[in-house]
């Protein structure tokens, strides 16, 4: 055994190289123990790690001890200081700086021989050919739009021809001091898209209670961002992150509370209302982080049995966690495949269903655009065509009825196809 | 004009924006959902021990010293090895060969400014013989991979002084945590909601505002904004005089309530508040009767032997007694949900709630005074505060009794693990659990862990806790060593006693979270011991 600086650290890997060494009761018959699994692992197996944020750290560090050397991380974010209360690899002089780059540069420092490559950008930023060059993908996001993105991104470019472009997807989310981690093969398992319908819906509150009949102090918040705001300022946008923003939010909503006798309006609560922040602690992260990186492990190595498919993690009481394999949903717009029969009354118009696809909770297509065999029915983008097509908002369903209608979202990458009945 | 004018000429600039602490804590602070400012402040004021600096015990503290723990101590006397570096990740390459107390601490520390660390190059045995008394010095004790002896005399000791010790252990792919807690009591379990209505029981202010109200004399737009309260008890107190003053029993008679009450419907109306009186009808079954667990409590020794050493927990809830055996509820929490009505009449219920939670909390403080008054205990340790959180809390507080690891060693729970791996949810958690006391028994003989070995010893070893596997089995299970359970064993010693990064950092995660439950005294903590197996990716509780 060698000590000190500039020599070969030959143990380093004496913990992981126990369960590398020599199968064991739960492992499958094909796991072939010693060199090349070490190699593949430590020289040549590839992972793609989405978000740098409280689990995009652990992921990183968690990947690194474990052994992968060629890591890259995306992140379109920068350090704040509320990051630091569990992103530990970011420091007070970081803030600022892109998450990303600090999170590559700090695992780089700690353990020498990981190449942690960062790209300070969004996951759209990217196409397939970017995407193919992993052998696993390993997702910490918050972001639900993001998570759906690159689902389909990933089931799109299976090629059966192709085994390689079979990339699993790990994906970790966390609330409080719940979380849970899943494991999607895609077009083999379910996908994130399959399980839409699991997500809590996002608090929303009815404009009418905002303007005329304000309860809680939300409603006062919400009626100064939604309502008050673009009356002020009809050309410029809210900044969440802008504290002067957040100070003119607080004020008016302090007015309007003390105007209804509603208490509770204080900083934390605006910024919390306007920014649907939501709670994170480090230790919630760290489990679910953990448990991601665990399936990684076991899937690039075969050491044992991955998750099939899905864990949920509650820890307010006790502890208890449910796994369990998540079904693919035949109706889903990803892997599903299939053109859904929607069910719409005579009275609905074009703008109807729009709003039906923006609310229901297997859909929830925010920009939704819809078309034809004859052609454009509305369009949200480019401003002309949107102009254009606007006037068909008020047509009556009952004239598609018997129709496939496909609707599109330039956020993400799939089509979904419609029967009207 | 710009915005910076505009909020200085419409508005006195308030001075309420967060100073840098608040803003580095606001996720974990956030309005009552994690911890907020009290378990803030305890955590702050914690010290705690932990015994080894290994990738595991380096993974709790990551997530105490990074939500800002007051002071922690690692107590190791090993140097940093190459296998040190490449599974704990608060150690670099030029830590090898220097003490792993020192090195975890110092990169431990790195995370967080206003945490204190020390690190102690010493050894646990020699400490207890010459200053047992070090090790009651802490908020809590934290032990990774400590060899049997250790683990039972600091537990011991850790018992007889009353501090919780959380004792971790790890071995490839399993993982168990085991807290040994002296009696806990919380007040704030954080529910997921805290609603009482008094739909069944209304309070004479209730009452009132009730029957201030009459549904067919209002306009269309008034009816359509009564507050769904209002309809359920006017419904109920309808149902009542009609049926022996007996609530809707089965199924059939909650139907025909809930018809009744649409039929007071207004045509051609949208009526929300209807809506939701449909959906919160199940809360009219229900009676306000005092919960089976707080009843429980009641039955409580610690309640019975109450003296002037008692804890403050436990006079309140003598309190609680008297107040529920006077009016057959507890005191009311105050809250008041959302509901579809015009702001004004909103205001006035919540004042109604607000000043019944009031009345209540001062009716309880007097009864406090008066039991106190009997002990010679003085009220100056009640803030408030806390009588008025333990008012709010009533139907959810919770008791953990603790039992100790000591006695759980020389008299096993034969009858939970017999019955527990019986049943096929719960095999697999029960055999990891007879594997890991193999484990133990094993490296008490050979100090080493089984497994922990080259390999081409592997086969040995394996044939040596074998060898074990049968009569343990027996003792503890009553029966034949299963499939299962001999799978578990051999996967266990595969592990090797080792420290994977992954199972280090779920441990990690998972005990800190625990630690910060019992620092904080909210939350519920495990009771008292969880198997983690991250093959099949489960947690399971058992208690011993």
């Amino acid at each position: 055994m060698s000590h000190g600086n500039g020599q070969a650290h030959t143990q380093t890997h004496a913990h992981v190289d126990k369960v590398l060494e020599k199968g064991g009761p739960f492992t499958d018959e094909y796991f072939q123990a010693g060199k090349d699994v070490k190699k593949f692992l430590r020289e040549q197996c590839k992972v793609l790690i989405i978000g740098a944020g409280g689990l995009g750290c652990e992921i990183v560090a968690n990947l690194a001890l474990t052994g992968f050397s060629d890591l890259h991380i995306i992140d379109m974010d920068t350090i704040d200081v509320s990051n630091l209360n569990r992103q530990f690899l970011f420091r007070s002089s970081d803030v600022g700086k892109s998450k990303a780059v600090a999170a590559a540069d700090f695992v780089m420092k700690r353990i020498p021989n990981v190449k942690v490559t960062a790209h300070h950008n969004k996951i759209q930023d990217f196409g397939d050919d970017f995407y193919m060059q992993f052998n696993l993908v390993v997702c910490g996001l918050d972001s639900v739009e993001a998570r759906r993105w690159i689902n389909a991104t990933l089931y799109n470019m299976v090629d059966d021809d192709n085994p390689e472009s079979l990339k699993p997807l790990i994906d970790g989310g966390t609330e409080g001091f719940k979380g849970q981690s899943r494991v999607i093969l895609p077009t083999i398992s379910s996908c994130y898209e399959c399980s839409l319908d699991m997500l809590t819906p996002p608090t929303t509150f009815p404009i009418c209670t905002i303007a005329n009949t304000p309860r809680l102090p939300e409603h006062c918040i919400e009626w100064a961002s939604v309502l008050e705001w673009p009356k002020v300022f009809p050309s410029k946008k809210l900044d969440n992150d802008d504290p002067d923003h957040i100070e003119w939010l607080l004020n008016k909503s302090l007015t309007r509370a003390t105007e209804f006798n509603i208490e509770g309006v204080n900083w934390s609560l605006v910024q919390g209302v306007v920014k649907n922040i939501i709670p994170s602690v480090a230790s919630t992260n760290a489990i679910i982080a953990a448990s991601c990186c665990n399936e990684a492990f076991k899937i690039a190595t075969t050491t044992a049995a991955y998750l099939n498919n899905y864990m949920m993690f509650i820890g307010n009481e006790g502890v208890f966690t449910y796994t369990f394999e998540h079904q693919k949903r035949e109706s889903c717009v990803v892997c599903g495949g299939e053109t859904m029969d929607l069910e719409v009354k005579d009275e609905m118009i074009v703008e109807d269903l729009l709003e039906i696809l923006k609310q229901k909770a297997e859909f929830q297509v925010r920009k939704p655009s819809l078309s034809n065999d004859q052609g454009n029915i509305y369009l949200q983008y480019p401003p002309q065509l949107e102009e254009y097509t606007r006037q068909n908002l008020s047509k009556s369903l009952s004239d598609y009825k018997g129709q496939t209608i496909l609707v599109t979202d330039a956020n993400l990458p799939f089509k979904l196809s419609l029967r009207l009945v | 004009m710009d915005l910076e004018q505009i909020t200085s000429a419409e508005f006195k600039v308030t001075d309420q924006r967060p100073d840098h602490k608040t803003r580095r804590y606001d996720r974990q602070l956030r309005i009552s959902r994690l911890w907020a400012a009290a378990g803030q402040s305890a955590l702050e004021n914690a010290r705690v021990l932990v015994i080894n600096g290994s990738a595991t015990s380096s993974a709790t503290l990551k997530n105490l010293v990074l939500p800002g723990i007051g002071h922690f101590t690692v107590m190791d006397d090993q140097l940093v090895t190459d296998a040190d570096i490449g599974n704990n990740f608060f150690l670099e390459p030029e830590s090898v060969g220097k003490p792993r107390a020192t090195e975890t601490v110092r990169l431990l520390l790195e995370m967080n400014d206003s945490v204190q660390g020390e690190g102690l190059v010493k050894n646990p045995y020699h400490v207890l013989e010459t200053q047992p008394d070090f090790f009651t010095n802490f908020s809590a004790v934290i032990l990774h991979n400590t060899e049997t002896d250790l683990t039972l005399k600091l537990s011991d000791l850790a018992w007889s002084n009353h501090l919780p010790l959380f004792s971790m252990k790890t071995s490839g792919f399993y993982a168990s945590l085991r807290v040994q807690l002296p009696e806990q009591t919380i007040i704030d379990t954080h529910p997921d909601a805290i609603v009482d209505l008094r739909l069944n029981k209304p309070f004479e202010q209730l009452k009132k505002f009730v029957q201030s109200t009459d549904l067919n004399k209002v306009s269309d737009n008034d009816h359509a904004h009564i507050p769904y309260i209002v309809v359920l008890i006017k419904q109920l107190d309808e149902w009542k005089k009609s049926h022996d003053g007996a609530l809707p029993k089965n199924i059939t008679e909650k139907r025909e309530f809930k018809k009744v009450m649409d039929s007071h419907r207004r045509k051609g109306v949208d009526e929300q508040n209807f809506d939701e009186a449909q959906s919160q009808a199940y809360r009219a079954f229900q009676s306000n009767d005092i919960p089976h667990q707080v009843a429980e409590l009641y039955q409580d020794d610690s309640l019975k032997n109450l003296s002037k050493d008692s804890s403050p927990f436990w006079f309140l809830v003598a309190s609680l007694k008297v107040f529920s055996d006077r009016h057959g509820v507890l005191p009311h929490p105050g809250t008041l949900p959302d509901l579809h009505t015009d702001t004004q009449t909103y205001v006035h219920l919540q004042t109604i709630y607000k000043n019944k939670a009031r009345e209540d909390v001062e009716e309880l403080k007097s009864i406090l005074i008066g039991i106190i008054d009997k002990f010679s205990v003085s009220i100056n340790i009640f803030s408030d505060d806390l009588i008025g959180a333990f008012a709010k809390h009533s139907a959810f507080l919770k008791v953990i009794k603790g039992s100790s690891i000591g006695d759980e060693y020389t008299s096993p729970r034969r009858d939970v693990i017999s019955s527990g791996i019986s049943d096929e949810f719960t095999e697999s958690a029960y055999a990891i659990y007879v594997a890991f006391i193999i484990s133990d028994a094993f490296s008490e003989k050979y100090k080493r862990q089984p497994g922990d070995c080259k390999l081409e010893d592997f086969e040995n070893d394996v044939m040596r806790v074998n060898s074990e596997l049968e009569k343990v089995t027996k003792d503890l299970c009553g029966k034949e060593p299963s499939k299962v359970i001999s799978d578990s064993l051999l996967e266990l010693v595969r592990g090797g006693g080792s420290d994977l990064p992954n199972t280090a950092a779920f441990l990690g995660g998972l005990a800190s979270q625990e630690i910060i439950k019992v620092i904080t005294n909210q939350y519920i903590p495990i009771d008292n011991y969880c198997i983690i197996d991250l093959i099949k990716s489960t947690t399971s509780v058992l208690k011993m």
